[in-house]
């Protein structure tokens, strides 16, 4: 039997350091939100010109979006001019290079004046974008064009300037006035990604994921002490099995503090996972304490403790390992939409396996023993007041 | 016991054939949702993040409803006004689906323009009829800048009532004529019987003077009356073709009977994004399951190659539920899914944990078997429930919200942990007793034990 209870204070040390270190950084530079948890407007902006950063930020303080946070990247793109003008018409180009090329290929149309509504057919004005995979050469998509059915297609590469704009909230009107208003002066452009969350909203979604994880918390804990009810001080099982998600939750949050890594809706989704998968884990401690009942009285229970946690650190482990191996496979060969997602995953999987070995139990332990009043004794607070 | 064993068997086969055979079968039949030309992922339904495309909300202002108006009629008839005009528009598989008590959430696969779409959808669409205000000389009355005033024409409908014209007495028929002779695009709309008459009534009243054309208070168009017009057929004209379309989508689709505005919410999910990383998800889950599968073989030999299959079924299962129910599959779904399989391999490993326990202990295999089953039952129920717990939370607060990503998440766990308690108890146990009897008994290597030891410390409790 391997000795987890004794230590206990070592393992408490360990989290709670981890946990004051997100602590700071939250203090300090505090959670990167997504939009979806922020109001507001996030939009990716494309040029056919190059743009400076500096001048395009001047414009947007012009347009009234001062506090807009501007991020360049630069897209490998092909300009076409002379195909398919209609929406149909680049639609079926977009299918017929999809199947070529893949499914990352995309198609931007670059003015005039970005109007490309039903009935404005200017056929040959505008040019295409088209992004694609890496490796295609340009002779390669010249050809798919031509067989497309534009044999007179003219293709040229060329490395575009692309802004991710973060501002306030824009409607679909503004966003058009915005377009006619920032194409005079820097060129053809386009948006890639257009999203946008009103304040309410935000906010709301905020609150109802915060409450959605308290429900499941109240569900969690009313649901054990019941199942435990048999044992001596059941409420405690509950409880210390609670403590021991939040530990992983904050766990999670401190990585992403730290990091700086966006939050987005997915990371809820993260967290509520990893409830999932923490309360299966401790359930499975708890219930080796919950057999050895008939030892209740004779062992004491950090004794009964270490044995739960000696008979399932293998499965736990194993459970946890076979998780992590899924999770790992999403995030190496997943796309990069998940990444954050998986990570999120990742780290709570491994942060919920260490507390249900080395928190849950022996918060059980500390509480049975009275260290929690010793804890307040010893603090100089609590020592002013006595 | 090995009839019924067997009997057990042959259902869990007759099911994962046919959940195979659905999965498979539609797959040649069904195209893929949203956009073409993408991987079909099976067959399933995807959700938006998977598909690509574009999410709404709005906002209904019940404030503007008119007095006596029921709020939840006036919600469905503004969900029946989008969905035609979604359709009229040719936005195939769009979803419009009420959220909270005033909210429209609309959700538009693979749509091409969707700053037009955002338009058309919040649009009131209320066409109206004016005519210019007169001063008391009877010349039009002009506002400060010098423009005609106008107000509502008027007429007196069948029950001896004057009413307004408006876009409620038309026929949803209007359509898109080009002039043979200017080759202008027109609005061709035909009034009902009501509307007729009280055209007429009106044009008889107005000739010489012009007839304003209002859409959500905008002038299309005002012509000036040149005759009495009867039977209710009108033209309107000036317009330009792109807003003729949607003036034809609009007025054959009816008027929200409440103001809907900008979107509160609206998320563009880049199509090649989401096949994308369906394409790559999947080659995960793949090599995911594979490591898996390889894990357990290893550790636990023989009944981790029952597991495995065991495992496999369980996934043909989900996948066949999924597709059946229909559950539209979305990332945070995925994600649900992979927990309910690391939960699945949870119960196995539990179970097989107690098996090896009693094995040690010198029982017999038929013994460990059923007596590791009922040791593992209790912490296999209790983590199951409270998981499935949280699921139905989950849902509903997730509709309420109407979160689709948290309502995905907790229906495929919430499915997933029904089917890997299935899996676990029944398949897997079933695999096992096949056994029972057979001379892999005597064999415990192959069951991931040495030899039979001394029973571990709790064996008193026996």
């Amino acid at each position: 039997m391997l000795d987890f209870v004794s230590k206990r204070n070592w393992f408490f040390l360990v989290s709670g350091l981890f946990i004051l270190a997100g602590i700071i950084a939250l203090a300090v530079s505090g959670l990167n939100l997504g939009i979806e948890f922020r109001s507001g407007t996030t939009m990716t902006l494309i040029f056919e010109e190059p743009v400076d950063q500096a001048a395009l930020r001047t414009a947007l303080t012009d347009l009234g979006q001062p506090q807009a946070q501007i991020q360049h990247s630069s897209k490998d793109a092909f300009l076409v001019q002379g195909v398919a003008a209609s929406p149909e018409e680049r639609q079926k180009l977009l299918e017929a290079l999809q199947a070529k090329f893949g499914t990352t290929t995309r198609i931007v149309t670059f003015g005039p004046a970005g109007n490309t509504t039903a009935g404005n057919t200017t056929a040959g004005n505008e040019t295409l974008a088209i992004m694609l995979g890496t490796g295609v050469a340009e002779s390669e998509l010249s050809d798919a064009i031509a067989a497309a059915g534009y044999p007179g297609a003219a293709v040229s590469q060329k490395t575009l300037d692309s802004y991710l704009v973060r501002a306030g909230t824009i409607s679909t009107d503004r966003k058009a006035q915005m377009q006619q208003a920032l194409e005079p002066q820097f060129g053809p452009m386009n948006f890639l990604d257009f999203a946008s969350i009103s304040a309410g909203v935000a906010g709301e979604r905020v609150r109802y994921n915060i409450y959605a994880m308290i429900a499941a918390a109240v569900g969690v804990l009313i649901y054990m002490i019941w199942a435990f009810r048999k044992l001596a001080g059941s409420f405690r099982y509950g409880v210390c099995a609670i403590l021991a998600l939040v530990h992983d939750i904050l766990i999670m949050l401190a990585v992403f503090a730290l990091f700086r890594i966006e939050i987005d809706s997915m990371f809820i989704i993260a967290i509520l996972t990893v409830i999932g998968f923490g309360v299966n884990n401790i359930i499975v401690v708890f219930d080796r304490l919950r057999e050895s009942k008939s030892l209740e009285g004779r062992v004491d229970l950090a004794t009964r403790v270490n044995m739960g946690i000696t008979e399932t650190i293998s499965r736990s482990i194993n459970t946890s390992l076979t998780v992590l191996f899924a999770c790992f496979a999403l995030y190496a060969f997943g796309g990069s939409t998940i990444h954050s997602f998986m990570l999120a995953l990742i780290v709570g999987i491994i942060a919920s396996t260490y507390s249900s070995l080395f928190i849950a139990g022996q918060l059980l332990v500390a509480w049975d023993s009275g260290d929690i009043g010793r804890l307040f004794r010893w603090l100089p607070l609590r020592r002013r007041e006595s | 016991m090995t009839r019924r064993n067997l009997i057990t068997l042959a259902v869990v086969a007759v099911l994962t054939a046919l959940c195979l055979a659905a999965v498979l079968v539609q797959q040649f039949q069904v195209p893929v949702l949203g956009h073409k030309g993408a991987n079909t992922t099976l067959g399933m339904s995807l959700g938006l993040d998977l598909s690509g495309g574009t999410h709404l909300v709005y906002q209904a202002d019940l404030t503007q409803l008119q007095s006596g108006q029921d709020p939840t009629e006036a919600m469905q008839g503004a969900i029946n006004v989008i969905t035609r005009r979604v359709d009229a528009y040719g936005i195939s598989e769009a979803v419009v689906q009420k959220q909270g008590s005033d909210r429209i959430s609309v959700q538009l696969p693979g749509v091409r323009d969707v700053d037009a779409a955002v338009k058309l959808i919040g649009s009131t669409a209320q066409l109206e009829f004016k005519e210019q205000q007169l001063d008391g000389s009877g010349s039009p009355a002009v506002d400060a800048n010098g423009k005609p005033l106008w107000v509502p024409a008027t007429a007196v409908d069948s029950t001896g009532k004057t009413v307004p014209l408006t876009g409620q007495y038309l026929k949803p028929n209007a359509q898109v004529v080009i002039d043979q002779t200017t080759n202008e695009p027109r609005v061709a709309i035909q009034f009902n019987d009501e509307g007729a008459k009280l055209f007429e009534q009106i044009t008889g009243r107005l000739i010489g003077k012009p007839l304003g054309i209002f859409l959500d208070t905008q002038m299309i168009s005002a012509p000036t009356v040149k005759a009495r017009i009867a039977g209710g057929n009108a033209v309107i004209e000036n317009i330009k073709l792109s807003d003729a379309r949607n003036l034809v989508v609009l007025l054959n689709a009816g008027a929200l009977p409440v103001p809907l505005g900008e979107p509160i919410v609206r998320e563009d999910i880049d199509p090649t994004l989401g096949a994308d990383s369906i394409r790559k998800s999947l080659v995960a889950a793949v090599i995911g399951l594979a490591l898996v599968i390889v894990f357990m073989v290893l550790y636990y030999r023989v009944p981790g190659v029952l597991a495995s299959c065991a495992l496999l079924i369980y996934g043909i299962l989900m996948l066949g539920v999924f597709k059946l129910v229909p559950v539209t599959l979305t990332l945070a779904g995925i994600a649900g899914f992979i927990l309910s399989i690391g939960m699945a391999v949870d119960a196995n490993v539990l179970i097989f944990e107690r098996m090896k326990e009693e094995l040690r202990a010198g029982k017999t295999l038929a013994g460990a078997i059923e007596v590791g089953f009922v040791r593992a039952w209790p912490a296999i129920r209790d983590s199951n429930i409270t998981t499935f717990i949280s699921c139905v939370i989950l849902y509903v607060i997730g509709s309420m919200l109407a979160e689709p990503r948290m309502m995905g998440f907790a229906l495929t766990l919430g499915i997933g942990v029904a089917l890997s308690m299935f899996s676990a108890i029944t398949i897997t146990r079933g695999f096992l007793r096949l056994f029972v009897g057979t001379n892999l008994e005597t064999k415990l290597r192959l069951f991931g034990v040495d030899k039979p030891a001394q029973a571990p410390v709790n064996k008193e409790q026996k």
